[in-house]
Formats: C-alpha cells, structure tokens, sequence
C-alpha cells in the first residue's frame, strides 16, 4: 500500500492540528506538513481537502491583506472542528498504539 | 508569475467554469492557487511540482470536493447560448441579412444548441493540452455546428420565403445592444481587454468585406481565414498579457 493511500484518513486530522496551532495560508500549511516530514505529499492536494473541511464547518476562512499585495485565504479552526481534532487525537492513539502492539508483537 | 502558471491558473479557470462549478468557489481557489504558485516560485517549483503531473486529475478532485450548484450551471449554460446566438445574429446582420424565413429562425436557435454543445464539449476537451493540439479539438469539434449551420442556410435559400423583416434602425439597435452584452459576457471570463479583441477578430474581417463591399466566396473565406488567424495570435497574447489585465 501507497503511503499516499494510507494518509487518507488520517490527513484531515493531520491538517486540522496545525491550523489549532495557528492561523494559516495554503503555502504555509504545505510547508508545515513537509517540514513535519510528509515530504512526498503532493501540495495541491491541500486545497480539495480545505475545501471539504469548510463544507464540513470543521474550518473557517478570512481573507486578509498579505505583505506581498494580493489578498490571502488564512484559514482557523471552529468550534466543531476543535472537538473534531480532540476525537481524532483519540481515534487516533488508540489506532497506534493498537497497530504498534500488533505490528512489534515478536520484538 | 511564470508564463507556464499563468497557462495553469487560466485553463484551470476554463475547465471549472465548463465544469459548471460556482463562479465564487473558482475565484477563491485560484486566489490560494496562484498565491501557492508565485510562492512555490521562489524556491523553484512549477505548476507541476505543486498540482501534479496531470491538472485535469486534480481539477475533477477539486470539483469533487466542491460543490456543483445546478443554478449556476443553468446560468452558465442561459449565458452562452446567449452569447451564441448573439454572435450570430450579429454576423446575419453585417452579411446584410435583415429578413428572416421559417427556416431560419427555427434553424438558427437549434444550432445555436448544437453550437453550445460542441463549444462546452470542446473546451473540457481541449483543456490542458498544447496550444497546436487544443487548437485542433476546439476546430475538429466545431466543425459539427458549422455544417448544421451552413446546412440551415442552404435549405434557407434553397427553399426559404422571408417573413419576419427587420428595418435599418432595428437592426442597429438590436446588433449594438447585443454586442454590449457580448462584451460584457465576455469580460468575467477573459477579461475587458481581451473580450474587445475578441469582438474585432469575431465580426472585424467581416465588417471591412461589407464596407468595401466584396462580393463572392474568396472574400467569404478569407474573413473566417483571418478570423481564425486572429484567434490563435490572441491566444498567443493571452499567456504574455498581466495579469490585471487578463482579469479585467
């Protein structure tokens, strides 16, 4: 299995925790995400899944003025998607430590 | 912005607004769009780099994750048949064909149908590709529209008894509002400046053949020639205009 068919499900919460941790612009986040080491991630593919998190209401977006002249897309969390992040924080250690405990097994 | 992001974002406009995707949500991915692009820039990536080998795969996962409101498309396809038929009543008047038959005026709004169809078609289709390579499509395609056309006007005058008679003043009326909102049609997609051209290329030649007065089917083929002509320098002009021109 790809490592791109494996972030799927995962990557929505993946992109919901960096925005907690600040308002950000689409570059800045596809930034964010390599430096964190998702460096095969094709960039773009941010952009389909904002989209879907604003449908959901996980997301909200403002646009403000940025230094280089054109308006720029920063986007935060709102309160649905805080509580979202918070279910996939467990959905998520659970998942882990469950596919660690299988995986390390004979170690 | 890169000559080849510049291609990226227009045809990308292209595709989605074809697609039926609401105008605002296409306006507000191109803004993050280019924004990405003119930053991934700076540290050397291109268009490819940041959407991927193949835009088209990325842009049905764009719409897939948009929605598609029917009112827009039905807006988008309301405008084009407008725009159209409008052409084309504009080039009848400039021909000097101010009186209608029965024919005409039932055949001329089904192949403005059969015209809309081939221009959407075409477009998805040709989008994305190289310019020789999307030129062909877009022409291969509209070849259909254009022998129904010129198939309608055969049977007009083969068969045709004129009923409806369009004086002088009327004409100039109706082709002046008409090509108003053409331009204005025109302008959201490609921009003021480029819609102009457009409108010179669309009825210029044909308008210098009816002021000279040129008779004969030489003429008649030489204005599509430079019609034609004009199209593929304007979209040669197109990727090298700024872009707070080509928005308008």
């Amino acid at each position: 299995m790809q490592t791109t068919q494996m972030l799927k499900g995962i990557i929505d919460g993946c992109i919901l925790s960096i925005i907690h941790e600040g308002e950000v612009y689409g570059y800045e986040l596809a930034s964010k995400l390599d430096s964190y080491g998702f460096e095969s991630f094709s960039e773009g593919t941010i952009y389909p899944i904002l989209i879907r998190l604003q449908k959901d209401q996980l997301i909200q977006s403002t646009l403000k003025k940025s230094t280089a002249g054109p308006k720029r897309k920063y986007y935060s969390l709102t309160e649905k998607g805080v509580e979202e992040l918070a279910g996939f924080q467990k959905r998520w250690d659970h998942l882990s430590s469950t596919v660690n405990l299988i995986l390390r097994k004979g170690e | 912005m890169r000559k080849e992001n510049e291609k990226f974002i227009q045809e990308m406009r292209v595709y989605l607004i074809t697609k039926g995707v609401d105008e605002e949500d296409i306006e507000s991915f191109l803004i993050e769009a280019e924004d990405h692009l003119t930053e991934g820039e700076k540290e050397g990536k291109s268009a490819a780099d940041v959407f991927g080998k193949s835009p088209k795969a990325y842009a049905k996962e764009l719409i897939a994750s948009m929605d598609q409101s029917p009112k827009d498309n039905r807006k988008l396809i309301a405008r084009l048949i407008a725009g159209v038929f409008g052409i084309f009543l504009v080039s009848q008047f400039i021909d000097g064909n101010t009186a209608f038959s029965l024919i005409e005026l039932i055949g001329y709004p089904v192949s403005t149908v059969i015209w809309l169809i081939a221009l959407i078609g075409a477009l998805q289709l040709s989008s994305f590709h190289n310019g020789v390579k999307s030129f062909l499509i877009v022409y291969g395609i509209t070849m259909i529209p254009m022998l129904f056309t010129v198939g309608v006007t055969i049977l007009h005058m083969e068969y045709g008894t004129d009923i409806l008679f369009l004086s002088q003043p009327v004409v100039f009326t109706i082709g002046g509002i008409i090509i108003l909102g053409l331009i204005a049609n025109f302008t959201s997609l490609i921009g003021i400046l480029s819609s102009l051209v457009l409108m010179a290329i669309l009825f210029g030649s044909q308008l210098l053949i009816r002021l000279f007065q040129l008779e004969g089917f030489g003429w008649e083929i030489g204005a599509y020639a430079v019609s034609v002509m004009g199209l593929l320098l304007m979209m040669n002009f197109q990727k090298q205009v700024p872009k707070p021109f080509m928005k308008g």
